[in-house]
């Protein structure tokens, strides 16, 4: 049997078909060797191992950590003959292979991004002191996850926490947290910041965390960022890229609101020094007080010529007084509770001296003494004390507690 | 939760502002009355907040892969040579 005449370009078509169906994605091992990057966006690498050469293919963008030469890697692919009969792997995913590789790449990569300034100090940014709304990016199934949530509700309340529920490792983990942030940097109403939180695992379990597209994606955050991820040694890509690094998820909790009994104590300290400066301004109005009450006593103290001026001055002492002991009367009120008792019982006793001062005021008045049966006695220009100070036939004015009498001197 | 929204930041604000005016030199009690009346209310309240406030979680709906997921590779055209090694 003739076998059937093909083109060339058929020929190749069936030889890839063949290849697809056979093998449709394959796992190689091996070394990097000639790496090189064209036109910013083709990556073509070989991968040897001690007898064969294999050449490769793939778009940068699909390079999630940086490959150097010499490096182990695995390489995921499907096989391929170019219009030009190259044979070739078109390569749709590559990490390194064993924790020493992986270690490799994370610090080259970690080289790469602080050269750009990507994990400055200058680029952090403070969290805000009392988040509204926490966008958090974590599997809704971890114990990172749990955790978090109790420390957060044992700390703080009022919290508005919008999960974005993500894989955290794996493949399609550094889509998704990307995808999160992103998420979250677009949310309306906004966030107010985003934690990112997995919990421990091996170098490869939180390999996510160090890829590329997640430290950019962090550090390019409008929302302040704060990540925790693994315990306290394990130090990821986005960990340096966050505006806080949280040593383990709980951490984060505990960086990210204030704890509820600090700040009722700060409340507490607060409204006592408030208390304290309150009762210190009332100490000085008892002063001004006591000096009103002084003046009072000195006013009593004397000659009855002068009773009737004392009792305009003794006056404007009570309405000044009064004033001020309605307002501290009021401070009493107010403080009842809060104020030393003290404070209280000096306002109280203020008080009862001014009211028995007033009523000794009232019974020193010209007119409650003339209302007990004495007379006051005038010549034409002063009040008569000295009975030798008037002469025979001289007028008299009698002033008594009803009514005037003019009266002449007989002896 | 509180019936009205309660602003955390902005009480715990004014009632430190409040105390510091009380240990300033302008502090006078007419004047002071007032400004203690409010700073007791706020305390209160702050406190009557961290006492009864709970955290809410809602799990977002959006699902986040797929949407970033990069096209197939493309062969570079023109550009073959590089694979001659």
């Amino acid at each position: 049997m003739q076998p059937e005449v093909i083109t060339v370009s058929q020929f190749v078509g069936i030889i890839n078909d063949t290849l697809a169906i056979a093998y449709p994605l394959v796992i190689v091992e091996g070394e990097v060797s000639s790496f090189k990057v064209n036109q910013g966006k083709f990556v073509f690498f070989d991968l040897k191992d001690d007898t064969s050469t294999l050449s490769c293919f793939m778009m940068l963008h699909q390079l999630r950590l940086p490959i150097e030469d010499g490096m182990k890697v695995r390489v995921t692919g499907s096989p391929k003959i170019t219009k030009f009969s190259k044979f070739s792997l078109t390569v749709r995913a590559i990490e390194p292979a064993g924790e020493g590789e992986l270690r490799r790449a994370m610090e080259l990569l970690k080289r790469k991004l602080t050269a750009e300034g990507l994990f400055d100090v200058s680029r952090k940014r403070p969290l805000p002191q009392y988040p509204h709304t926490i966008g958090l990016i974590t599997s809704a199934t971890s114990a990172a996850y749990s955790d978090f949530i109790k420390i957060l509700g044992a700390r703080w309340g009022g919290v508005d926490v919008r999960l974005a529920d993500v894989t955290v490792q794996g493949n399609t983990a550094p889509d998704q947290i990307v995808g999160a942030i992103e998420y979250f940097n677009q949310a309306s109403p906004p966030v107010d910041v985003v934690v990112l939180i997995r919990g421990g695992g091996s170098l490869d379990d939180l390999s996510a965390f160090s890829t590329e597209p997640v430290a950019r994606a962090v550090a390019g955050s409008r929302t302040p960022v704060i990540v925790g991820v693994g315990h306290e040694i394990d130090v990821s890509l986005a960990d340096y890229a966050a505006d806080v690094r949280a040593a383990t998820p709980t951490d984060a909790a505990r960086l990210v609101v204030p704890d509820r009994l600090e700040r009722e104590a700060h409340i507490t300290f607060t409204a006592g020094r408030m208390i304290q400066a309150i009762g210190g301004l009332a100490e000085a109005r008892h002063t001004q007080i006591d000096r009103h009450l002084d003046a009072m006593q000195r006013y009593l103290r004397r000659p009855a010529e002068t009773v009737r001026e004392a009792t305009v001055v003794l006056s404007r002492h009570l309405e000044r007084m009064e004033g001020s002991l309605r307002r501290t009367g009021e401070l009493t009120a107010y403080l009842r509770g809060s104020l030393e008792p003290a404070y209280r019982n000096a306002i109280v006793r203020r008080r009862e001296r001014a009211i028995s001062l007033e009523r000794l005021l009232r019974s020193a008045s010209p007119e409650t003494v003339l209302a007990r049966g004495y007379s006051i006695v005038r010549t034409k220009t002063a009040i008569l004390k000295d009975a030798a100070k008037v002469q025979s036939g001289e007028e008299l004015m009698v002033q008594l507690a009803k009514g005037t009498l003019s009266v002449k001197v007989k002896k | 939760m509180p019936l009205k929204p309660f602003h955390f930041e902005a009480a715990i604000k004014e009632l430190e502002e409040i105390t510091q005016w009380f240990e300033s030199t302008e502090a006078d009690l007419d004047e002071g009355l007032v400004k203690f009346e409010r700073g007791m209310e706020l305390a209160t309240q702050l406190k009557e907040h961290l006492a009864t406030v709970e955290n809410r979680v809602e799990k977002i709906k959006a699902r986040f892969d797929g949407t970033r997921q990069p096209a197939q590779p493309t062969e570079p055209f023109g550009d073959e040579t590089d694979l001659l090694d």
